[in-house]
């Protein structure tokens, strides 16, 4: 017989960003109870699978429009600005070491327009008051690659760390907590009784409390399932990046994290230290409609993954000894910001979203959704909260575009098409795209339901991948 | 248990590739192969050829070829 769990708080989901939540509102005095895996695999958590670079600046692309360059800077920005406080908060708890390693390399190699992206990226920082300091590849530690890099930028108010560490030490703080209960299973299901919500877990156990935060990245969906509180929670659609990465001894050292700027769909490849001399690689990134949490990685994304490494970053990858493989899956809405606060019903809160940034955003998740149900009210015209209006664009504006991403993505870093044929084939996928949204052909229907699901450009690939399996 | 309606087999067999005979009640959809995107093509098919709407959120709870047929069945009849 288990026990229902009675808190001021329920934070459904143990992932970074709930138990920062869960760590801040203990910290504000109330009692909360996390409903989440303690232990075992994580296979899915994005956090565990995640590189953990704190890239304020990094994550911009100069095709994204000036006004989502502004918002989403300044949140990560004062992220970071209180990050270093916020990992000595967790340090004086739990009594664990947490060190940041600063700085990170961005390097460009041709690919696509690198160097243009370099420029966005740069001129991000310096805007801000920040240094970014274009160098010669050559001065960039651990940068071996296969094909020639041009240009290398440093981020020195950008920085990594170990996120393992982070959320071990924040689980001993919490685990150990008198204001904090555990629930070590996952989620079932949420529903109202009278002025409470009730959280069902997979152990047979279930909390109730008078606020929830869904903190469950992709798999948010499946605790809320249909009805009437699903309904008036109104969560913005929320799908998920699946990421595959790698944790290697490779046979050189990569002192500070070295990126390569976002590649389309994918994020690009990156290297960054970990404790104890080890190398995390990542990442793929493949949109998925619904998280495939039980699909374990596959060889060829790892395939990927190593491919994309040495072509970009270091040859020598392929001597590294592998020590881990992991897969997340990244929660992400379809105008690409996160949701933080409080949803459409009132005692029903939202830290999710946070797409490739979840590391570098959890403390500011954590004080909005605090502030959301300690100080109601505060933050309801954030620019994150879950009530703004989301739009979703047309096909064919993307298309124009995005069509190019789709030709770089099936080539690869270091593939090349004869001369001239990449923009002969990006116009021919761009016509047969469109061609096939439209009329009433099972494939049109495909098409058109994918996209209308799911109106981001990462839906390019599902749409050419689904067209292509009907026979 | 039920038999798996013929025209329900014969979707998953087109997804699949699987021989629709073989497709059992009780089997996972993952055990089937089926990843995200061959459930928005389960959902178009079923729509196409039952004349029955299978939402995003609907998809999401389908885990089983039993669910699936659970969600299929008459309304009045939906336990």
């Amino acid at each position: 017989m288990v026990d229902t769990i009675y808190a001021d708080v329920t934070v459904v989901g143990s992932g970074l960003l709930g138990l920062s939540t869960a760590f801040e509102l203990v910290g504000r005095g109330l009692t909360v109870a996390v409903v989440g895996p303690r232990t075992g695999a994580y296979t899915g958590q994005a956090s565990r699978a995640a590189g953990a670079m704190l890239t304020v600046f990094s994550e911009v692309e100069s095709s994204h429009p000036a006004e989502r360059v502004a918002v989403e800077v300044a949140e990560r920005l004062a992220a970071r600005d209180g990050y270093q406080a916020w990992l000595e908060q967790i340090s004086a708890a739990s009594g664990r070491r947490l060190d940041l390693i600063g700085g990170v390399w961005v390097v460009a190699n041709g690919y696509g327009d690198d160097a243009v992206e370099l420029k966005a990226i740069a001129a991000a920082a310096e805007t801000r008051g920040h240094h970014a300091d274009f160098a010669s590849p050559r001065e960039v530690p651990g940068l071996a690659p296969q094909i020639r890099a041009h240009e290398a930028l440093w981020l020195p108010y950008e920085a990594s760390l170990d996120p393992g560490a982070v959320m071990d030490a924040l689980a001993a703080v919490l685990h150990a907590h008198p204001r904090c209960t555990w629930v070590d299973a996952t989620a079932t299901g949420v529903h109202e009784q009278g002025e409470h919500l009730v959280v069902d877990a997979a152990d047979g156990g279930s909390t109730m409390s008078a606020h929830l935060v869904l903190a469950a990245g992709a798999g948010i969906p499946a605790v809320l399932a249909e009805g009437e509180l699903a309904e008036r929670v109104d969560a913005p659609p929320l799908r998920s990046g699946r990421g595959v990465s790698l944790v290697v001894r490779a046979p050189f050292i990569v002192p500070a994290a070295v990126r390569t700027p976002n590649r389309g769909f994918a994020c690009g490849s990156h290297l960054v230290p970990r404790p104890d001399g080890a190398t995390y690689l990542g990442a793929t990134n493949r949109l998925s409609t619904e998280p495939d949490y039980t699909t374990r990685p596959s060889l060829d994304e790892i395939a990927t993954l190593i491919h994309d490494g040495a072509a970009e970053l270091n040859v020598g990858l392929r001597e590294a000894a592998l020590l881990e493989v992991r897969v997340g899956h990244r929660p992400v809405t379809i105008d690409h910001l996160p949701v933080f606060g409080r949803s459409g019903h009132p005692m029903v809160h939202l830290a999710t979203g946070t797409y490739r940034c979840g590391v570098l955003l959890a403390p500011r998740a954590a004080s909005l959704v605090a502030d959301g149900i300690t100080n109601p009210g505060s933050h309801a015209d954030h620019p994150y909260s879950p009530r703004r209006h989301i739009t979703a664009p047309a096909l064919e504006d993307f298309l124009d575009t995005a069509a190019r991403g789709l030709v770089e993505m099936i080539c690869q870093p270091g593939g090349q098409l004869p001369a001239g044929s990449e923009e002969k084939l990006a116009s021919f996928l761009r016509a047969g795209l469109l061609e096939m949204s439209v009329g009433s052909t099972t494939r049109a229907a495909v098409v058109r339901r994918l996209w209308n699901g799911t109106p981001m450009a990462e839906c390019l690939p599902l749409l050419m991948d689904a067209a292509g399996r009907l026979r | 248990m039920n038999p798996v309606p013929e025209e329900i087999r014969r979707i998953l067999a087109s997804i699949t590739g699987r021989d629709a005979d073989s497709i059992g009640e009780q089997e996972r959809l993952s055990d089937l192969g089926m990843d995200s995107l061959d459930r928005v093509l389960l959902a178009v098919l079923v729509e196409e050829r039952l004349g029955r709407a299978l939402s995003d959120d609907a998809l999401t709870g389908i885990r089983t070829v039993a669910d699936l047929q659970q969600r299929l069945q008459p309304e009045e009849n939906r336990q």
